[in-house]
């Protein structure tokens, strides 16, 4: 070799020499691959396994749901997305129990997921409160800035006494979410139970100020309002209560409303129904309810699907539908009355009379049907039998006015106008400014002259 | 030449390795699941049993039948109650079952030898012996479907009659010394809906015991629950729309013939305007006007509390009050109710059991008529969370001087993992069994459950009413439940005395020396006073002893006794020793 080529391979070194100065690494990172896997293999977390759940029975559209989740599971066994998607399912559907399986394999597969917890402790509220403790912290440890999350802990910690530790989770939300209603009115149930009512109280407003349709802080206030003697401030809470219905119970938390999207159940497709109602799909709500018709429990949606025909003054057509569905289920009385109205619209009095009876065979105190037979009798001339039905209407619900008001005409072309006075007084105690009642008021007492 | 060592390569490697096992390491941290934080259980006391039970001893012997018709017809599922009362004047307390649907009324039959009971039925105690005596005296009834029970002399006769009330036609005996007529038309009480807890109680201090009666909802047998996962099960009050309840005052005392009878005055009074679907009812006067009011509990609605206006009319303060919902505004699934005062500060609080998944609430009465949820304060919370509660009631069973706490369990929804069986099979119920609860008083308003091998906590049942009383007059308090399809039983007090007692009974002399409901009696020894009202009205669908008592802890002696009377009259009875029963009658005390 000449000095110039013995230079330049000094200078250059060979491939062969290049190879050789890799193959440590690469040898090294063999091992550490092969030492990766094999401490991942070792230390993976030991699943549950795939609970049983048991599909014959169930409605075609959960079954299906229930198999598809599944079958991702078998597919991708250790992955905390699958087992979380089965969980849900089966959450949504009430199989909590099997639920919590799930939720359990999912937070050790990725216990960085603050939902799994989340779920896991909604999952075991019925079954196991104090679990569901321990869930919730788990979820709020892991959240961020969750509001939802940390106050499901902070009220769950409210209800169990442990104010100070729900104080640090409603401040953590108050810092990064001053104006979250739901903060609000937490921060609002920990000042009551310190024993600050007038502090309590303004946080009790500002959380009643933010959320109209909510019932929780308004009751709040008003309770709040009583204990401080604030006679104003509790009339303007009752008032704004009297506008909010019964249900409004529930903070909203996108968890839960995430995953009731999934839900398929005979509750949710009712809710389905009603979403096409006020949609004005009228074509395909009676579609959906006459595929419902004709399963399990069918008597609810054939029920609805009465009234829409009712309401499209299509009487031949729920008549039809109703014979169909009673010669399945002969004792629904809800089912004959509603043939009662079908066949009283289409004058068919004796029909509908038949109906009415039969329901209240079936159950006497049907108020609805007495007093749809008081109408129905008065169209056969039965005045004294329709008098007595409607009179039984007013005797299950002494409130109904239009009953009393049915009840005291009757009376007046009886000539009972002190009877009728009876009734006509208790509607306009019910109705004050009714001009109906008024002039059947003077009417009655006019006669009694 | 030797090829020299690379350090530099070597350097490479080793970091390599380093920092692949460090990767390696946070890695495998992250595999684990965070250990749980173990909470101390809420606090236990370990007891020996409080309780034996001796209710096929004694003769007591009633099995309650549902109906087992198959469908989850609700009613099933509510069970029945029990009265205690001493219907023949002997001094000692009687007992009266509830009977849901009684045998000939059924068009099924019951399957096996499993020895229900035909009727509602009545044991006439002596001496610690029952008998049934239902026939002879009158209280044979074969009509379905029972549910509570209400006992009050609302003729002043002196003689306690009986108000039944069912699924069904209701029932109202009045006792001719000792033996029943059924004057449900005549006395014209006719309520219409599904009657549940029922009491007598004079609302209008006319001196006439009026009748108050909760009605659940407007129950519809084609309206069914399937559940998701295709089964069937009872059907909760989410479904129907609830019903007003019904008051009927005794017009006994207005008519020169002294026929008794009742109006219906549940429009008059407002309490027609507010339907809720009832289960429980307590008359006490909760704002000290001396005029009785209502609590009615509320299954899944806001409960109401219904504050008398002079005897007039009713107007539902309980939002405003504090006792409507839980702390979080929330209403809940309430069943029984009981009230006593638990801190000792002279008012009546109260406790309302639940559904499982809702802790049993106490509501502690800090002002007159202003209420506040401190149940986590009071230790109840957790331990009543995972059960669901019906018969209740607060009683002080070791004599102490503080107010214990009982509860009757018994699921309404099958547990879960549980499939049905034949309604008609024997293990059926077994699936919604749970295990009783009883929680000791600390002395300060704070309890502690009781883990005792006691018959009355150890097995799981399906339990519904539960009634308190003296049953064997020796100075203690006796429990009886109910169970759906199951055997009423007795369980005496067999506790070891913390102290000592009194017994006091209050009457009215002007009344046939009936019992004064509504009248407070309250103890005065040495720094301690004790006040308790007399009302059998709490509970689930049951009447209790319509005695007070009291348990005395340490003091052997009483100061004195006073007793405000219905009307607001007040009235001192001398001082005495500790251990015995009294009966205090009206004029015979001292003005305060």
């Amino acid at each position: 070799m000449s000095t110039k080529q013995a230079s330049h391979a000094r200078q250059t070194p060979s491939r062969d020499g290049r190879l050789r100065r890799l193959l440590p690494f690469l040898a090294a990172f063999a091992v550490l691959a092969v030492a990766g896997n094999a401490f991942w293999w070792l230390r993976r977390p030991s699943l549950e396994p795939l609970p049983t759940v048991a599909t014959e029975g169930m409605t075609e559209p959960i079954r299906d749901l229930i198999q598809e989740a599944t079958a991702q599971v078998n597919l991708q066994n250790y992955s905390a997305s699958t087992w979380g998607d089965l969980g849900a399912v089966l959450f949504v559907h009430d199989m909590h129990g099997e639920a919590a399986v799930c939720l359990r394999n999912a937070e050790r597969l990725d216990p960085s997921d603050y939902r799994w917890p989340y779920l896991l402790g909604l999952s075991l509220r019925f079954s196991d409160p104090e679990q569901t403790l321990d869930c919730y912290r788990r979820a709020a440890r892991r959240c961020g800035e969750k509001a939802h999350v940390q106050l499901r802990l902070a009220e769950r910690l409210l209800d169990d006494g442990e104010l100070e530790e729900a104080a640090a989770q409603i401040d953590a939300v108050l810092a990064y979410a001053p104006t979250d209603p739901h903060g609000e009115f937490a921060k609002a149930r920990l000042l009551f139970a310190q024993g600050d009512l007038t502090q309590a109280k303004d946080w009790a407003r500002r959380s009643a100020d933010a959320v109209s349709n909510l019932r929780a802080p308004h009751l709040l206030v008003a309770q709040l309002c009583r204990r401080t003697q604030d006679v104003a401030g509790e009339e303007n809470a009752l008032k704004t209560l009297e506008q909010i219905p019964d249900q409004a119970t529930e903070w909203e938390d996108p968890e839960t409303a995430a995953i009731s999207r999934l839900r398929q159940d005979r509750m949710a497709r009712l809710a389905n129904a009603e979403q096409l109602a006020k949609a004005g799909q009228t074509a395909a709500l009676k579609e959906l309810l006459r595929e419902m018709a004709a399963g399990k429990d069918g008597s609810s949606a054939a029920e609805q699907l009465a009234w829409i025909y009712d309401r499209e003054s299509n009487d031949r057509e729920a008549e039809s539908m109703l014979r169909h569905q009673l010669r399945g289920t002969p004792n629904d009385e809800r089912l004959h009355f509603r043939l009662g109205i079908a066949c009283f619209q289409q004058a068919k009095f004796a029909d509908a009379e038949a109906s009415f009876r039969r329901a209240l065979e079936l159950k006497p105190d049907y108020v609805d049907a007495w007093f749809n037979l008081s109408f129905t009798l008065a169209k056969l001339g039965k005045r004294d039998q329709a008098r007595d039905a409607v009179a039984t209407t007013v005797k299950l619900s002494p409130s109904r006015v239009q009953a009393r008001l049915g009840l005291a005409e009757l009376l007046l072309t009886e000539g009972k106008a002190d009877q009728a006075l009876v009734h006509l007084e208790a509607a306009a105690r019910l109705m004050p400014t009714d001009q109906r009642i008024q002039e059947l008021l003077a009417r009655a007492k006019a006669s009694r002259k | 030449m030797k090829p020299s060592f690379n350090y530099r390569y070597a350097v490479g490697i080793v970091l390599l390795l380093a920092s692949g096992g460090v990767l390696l390491w946070a890695y495998g941290r992250r595999t684990g699941v965070e250990s749980t934080v173990k909470r101390p259980h809420p606090a236990e006391v370990k007891s020996a049993p409080f309780f034996k039970e001796v209710g096929s001893i004694s003769g007591l012997s009633f099995r309650h039948w549902c109906g087992d018709s198959g469908k989850y017809f609700v009613p099933e599922s509510m069970g029945s109650g029990i009265a205690l009362l001493d219907y023949d004047r002997d001094g000692d307390l009687d007992i009266f079952v509830v009977q849901g649907m009684p045998l000939a009324a059924a068009n099924t039959k019951p399957a096996g030898e499993r020895g229900y009971s035909s009727t509602s039925r009545l044991f006439r105690q002596t001496q610690g012996q029952f008998e049934d005596v239902t026939v002879s005296v009158g209280l044979d009834d074969a009509t379905p479907y029972g549910m509570g029970v209400a006992v009050g002399d609302v003729n002043n006769d002196g003689w306690p009659d009986l108000f039944v009330s069912k699924y069904g036609k209701d029932r109202f005996y009045l006792n001719h010394e000792g033996r029943f007529e059924d004057v449900t038309q005549a006395a014209g009480i006719d309520n219409p809906r599904w009657g549940t807890s029922c009491c007598f109680i004079d609302y209008d201090r006319d001196g006439w015991l009026d009748l108050f009666i909760v009605n659940y909802y407007d129950y519809y047998e084609s309206k069914r629950l399937y559940l998701p996962n295709g089964q069937e099960d009872y059907a909760g009050p989410a479904l129907f729309d609830p019903v007003p309840a019904r008051l009927y005052r005794n017009l006994t005392g207005e008519g020169n013939d002294k026929k008794t009878r009742f109006k219906d005055v549940s429009f008059e009074t407002g309490i027609d305007a507010k339907p809720g679907p009832g289960l429980g009812v307590l008359p006490s006067d909760f704002n000290g006007d001396g005029w009785i009011d209502f609590y009615v509990a509320n299954d899944g609605k806001a409960n109401f509390l219904w504050l008398n206006r002079g005897g007039k009319t009713f107007a539902d303060d309980a939002v405003q009050s504090g006792a409507a919902y839980n702390a979080a505004g929330v209403p809940q699934a309430s069943m029984g109710v009981t009230a006593g005062d638990i801190d000792g500060d002279g008012r009546e609080d109260v406790f309302m059991t639940h559904l499982e998944g809702e802790y049993s609430t106490l509501y502690l009465q800090v002002a007159p008529s202003m209420f506040e949820d401190r149940t986590a304060a009071a230790g109840l919370a957790t331990p009543t969370s995972a059960t669901t509660g019906f018969g209740t009631a607060l009683a002080d069973l070791d004599l102490d001087g503080d107010l214990d706490l009982v509860i009757a369990n018994g699921r309404v929804r099958r547990h879960a993992h549980t499939m049905p069986t034949r309604h008609d099979s024997e293990d059926f119920w077994q699936a919604y069994a749970e295990r009783n609860q009883m929680f000791l008083n600390a002395g300060n308003g704070t309890f502690a459950e009781l883990a005792a091998d006691d018959p009355f906590l150890s097995q799981p049942r399906v339990s519904r009413g539960l009634a308190v009383g003296d049953i064997d007059n020796d100075g203690d308090l006796d429990l009886v439940t109910s169970e759906v399809n199951g055997p009423a039983r007795i369980f005496l007090n067999s506790a070891e005395r913390k102290g000592s007692w009194l017994m006091v009974r209050a009457v009215d002399p002007r009344y046939g020396d009936r019992d004064a409901y509504g009248a407070t009696v309250t103890v005065a020894a040495g720094k301690h006073r004790w006040s308790r009202e007399i009302n059998p009205a709490y509970s689930y669908l049951s009447s209790n002893d319509p005695r007070a008592h009291f348990g005395m802890g340490t003091e052997s002696t009483y100061d004195q006794i006073e007793v405000r009377w219905p009307d607001g009259k007040r009235e001192k009875f001398k001082g005495g020793s500790a251990g015995k029963s009294l009966t205090l009658r009206r004029g015979q005390g001292e003005s305060p």
